[in-house]
């Protein structure tokens, strides 16, 4: 068992960088510090995200200061019923001039991808974006393209209107990597808000690094140590949704669909991402319980029994946190 | 016999003004009994039945939920919480109070209530069940003479409706019930709890043997399992969920001084790096960290705390 302990030294001196995109992009996003938390943690681990709150959170404002904040490529698709897979990946046009076809590529093209209210569109453009997350390529007239990294999705999705919209199934949520709930702000946020934005000028941000400091930054949580006991812990957590009465928990009935294996990946990157963020070379177990609720709360799936009783997935997570044994 | 033990610990206590009163309890102890203030009364005549719930300040306050009173006609109840007095800890008694009047004649028995309390051990919550109790409900021409405004049922019985073989009954009670009340004392008086911070200080002690073998990752294994074990039972916080950073901001708002707090977030941050990321303090620095620790646990006597003790009664069989 051995650390890196230059990586420790290294990771501090790189989550630098990282704090100032957070300076920068406070800037103009008023709170919402979780939220920011988690759309730095998918671009720094290459997960795509999926954001839930009601509109007028700022989530579109975030994804695009953040992309000005790295000197990224962004889109934004706003996903509608009549959407067609080839408006999100692309097409081949025929030029009559030339007698031939050329690719016109899709706004999948960029960096950071923001697939607003992603539950609009139907199953066949979602399952389209979902295939090129999930590859990070795309394939046009037979010609297949590798998609520019860093590559993140973040799509966002209205928890409360349910009408006209095509929920995403449980395989492809399973995509996400973290599902970050976005709440109101706090009254002083709020009045914050308010003095921002109503003087005519709004707040603009700079860029203070670029996408390759993002692709070294990478390289480096990738190196982040991360001990077989924390390993086993997370394994845990992830068995305990599936089969919670070998420890201990009496909640079998409230449980329809445990956490995938793509839960402990993701928990294994995230808690590498959370440790990096906090300045360390190796994860602790208070990283996995920093991001386990992000990574499972969308990969849990209640039984009738439990949204009978209001009980969510997230109190499924906090009764497993407070079982599963920490090493 | 365990009955008549208990009636006559009843009229004792009743006629000391003191009714389901405890004469020790620790604070991380919870109990709970139903009293029938009679175990025979005339078909008509009302009789009381009391819970009595005592638990440590620190706790929620108990809940009871009644037992069906399918044979009886309630004619009243009322309930009230009180603080102990002349306790070695402070403690609340809560008393809830039906007043019952049989509605038919024979041997009935009232159904175990349940008390839903705090356990103060885990916080968590937990159920328990009182004890059936049983009345003999005679019919009206049979039964002792109707009381007369102001006296008591003992007094009744001693100016003798049945003769002197009821009065000399209840003083053979009233007597069981004084060696029951001298016996309970005795038990309570039970060597003195040991402190959570010596219990601590003992797990600390022992997880020294982790050194000898030079399994540093053991040792502040262990190390951190007595120091959160201490915190979660002295101050009932989840320790062992919470993140370090959490957990400090708890403990801040306790009355820990800033220095402790430091030193304890430099122990708790050098035991992960030792036990998740291979590092291996020097000599020095082990004994450092491990003065640090126990300086935190011996600085954690002086405040105030949930205060948890090991011994807890399960249930209330054991005052039967």
């Amino acid at each position: 068992m051995t650390v890196n302990h230059e990586l420790d030294k290294k990771g501090k001196e790189m989550s630098e960088t990282l704090r100032k995109i957070q300076d920068e992009s406070a800037k103009v996003i008023v709170g919402q510090p979780l939220m920011v938390r988690g759309l730095l943690m998918g671009l720094l681990t290459q997960g795509h995200i999926l954001l839930e709150g009601v509109p007028g959170l700022a989530k579109t404002l975030s994804v695009m200061t953040l992309s000005t904040c790295i000197q990224a490529k962004f889109s934004r698709i706003q996903f509608t019923p009549d959407l067609l897979p080839s408006d999100i990946i692309g097409t081949s046009i025929y030029n009559a001039k030339t007698a031939e076809f050329s690719i016109k590529k899709g706004p999948i093209f960029a960096n950071i991808v923001l697939a607003d209210e992603i539950n609009r569109a139907a199953a066949k453009v979602q399952s389209a974006l979902l295939e090129a997350m999930q590859e990070r390529q795309v394939t046009i007239s037979g010609q297949t393209f590798k998609l520019e990294s860093p590559f993140l999705v973040l799509a966002t999705q209205n928890p409360l209107e349910s009408e006209g919209t095509y929920s995403l199934p449980d395989a492809q949520v399973d995509r996400f990597m973290f599902k970050v709930r976005v709440g109101y702000p706090s009254p002083e946020e709020e009045f914050e808000i308010l003095n921002r934005f109503t003087r005519g000028e709004n707040p603009t941000v700079s860029a203070v690094c670029t996408p390759q400091d993002i692709e070294a930054t990478r390289k480096t949580i990738n190196g982040i140590f991360i001990d077989d006991k924390i390993k086993r812990y997370i394994v845990d957590i992830t068995h305990a949704t599936r089969a919670p009465e070998h420890f201990g928990l009496k909640i079998r009935n409230l449980i329809q669909n445990g956490a995938s294996p793509r839960a402990s990946i993701y928990l294994t990157i995230g808690s590498k991402g959370n440790a990096f963020m906090e300045g360390r070379g190796y994860v602790t177990p208070d990283d996995v319980k920093a991001v386990a609720h992000d990574v499972l709360r969308h990969r849990i799936v209640v039984s009738y029994e439990a949204e009978a009783e209001e009980i969510a997935s997230e109190n499924v997570i906090d009764e497993i946190l407070k079982t599963v044994k920490v090493p | 016999m365990q009955r008549r033990w208990r009636i006559g610990t009843c009229a004792l206590l009743l006629l000391l003004g003191g009714w389901g009163a405890r004469s020790s309890l620790a604070l991380d102890e919870v109990t709970y009994e139903a009293l029938l203030e009679k175990n025979q009364v005339a078909l008509g005549e009302p009789v009381q039945f009391l819970i009595i719930v005592h638990y440590g300040i620190g706790s929620m306050a108990p809940q009871v939920m009644p037992p069906a009173f399918d044979k009886f006609a309630v004619l009243g109840e009322n309930e009230r919480t009180v603080n102990s007095e002349g306790q070695e800890e402070p403690h609340l008694i809560y008393r809830k109070l039906w007043i019952l009047k049989p509605t038919e004649t024979g041997h009935l028995s009232i159904g175990s209530a349940v008390v839903n309390y705090q356990d103060p051990t885990t916080n968590l919550l937990k159920s328990g069940k009182t004890q059936v109790q049983f009345l003999d409900v005679m019919p009206a021409a049979s039964a002792p003479a109707p009381a007369e405004p102001g006296t008591t049922s003992a007094a009744r019985a001693a100016r003798g409706a049945p003769g002197w073989f009821l009065a000399a009954g209840i003083a053979a009670a009233l007597l069981l019930g004084l060696v029951w009340g001298l016996r309970r004392p005795r038990r309570a008086a039970r060597v003195p709890a040991e402190a959570p911070e010596d219990r601590a200080l003992a797990a600390l002690q022992q997880a020294v043997d982790h050194l000898e073998s030079e399994d540093l990752a053991a040792y502040y294994g262990a190390l951190t399992r007595g120091l959160l074990d201490y915190l979660q039972t002295r101050f009932a916080l989840d320790a062992n969920v919470l993140s370090t950073a959490s957990l400090l901001e708890k403990l801040a708002g306790l009355g820990f001084k800033a220095d402790q707090l430091a030193a304890l977030e430099t122990f708790l941050k050098t035991a992960e790096r030792a036990k998740f990321a291979g590092y291996t303090p020097a000599e020095d620095e082990v004994e450092a960290l491990h003065r640090a620790v126990t300086g935190f646990i011996e600085a954690g006597r002086g405040l105030r705390g949930h205060a948890a003790r090991p011994s807890r009664p399960e249930k209330n069989e054991e005052d039967e």
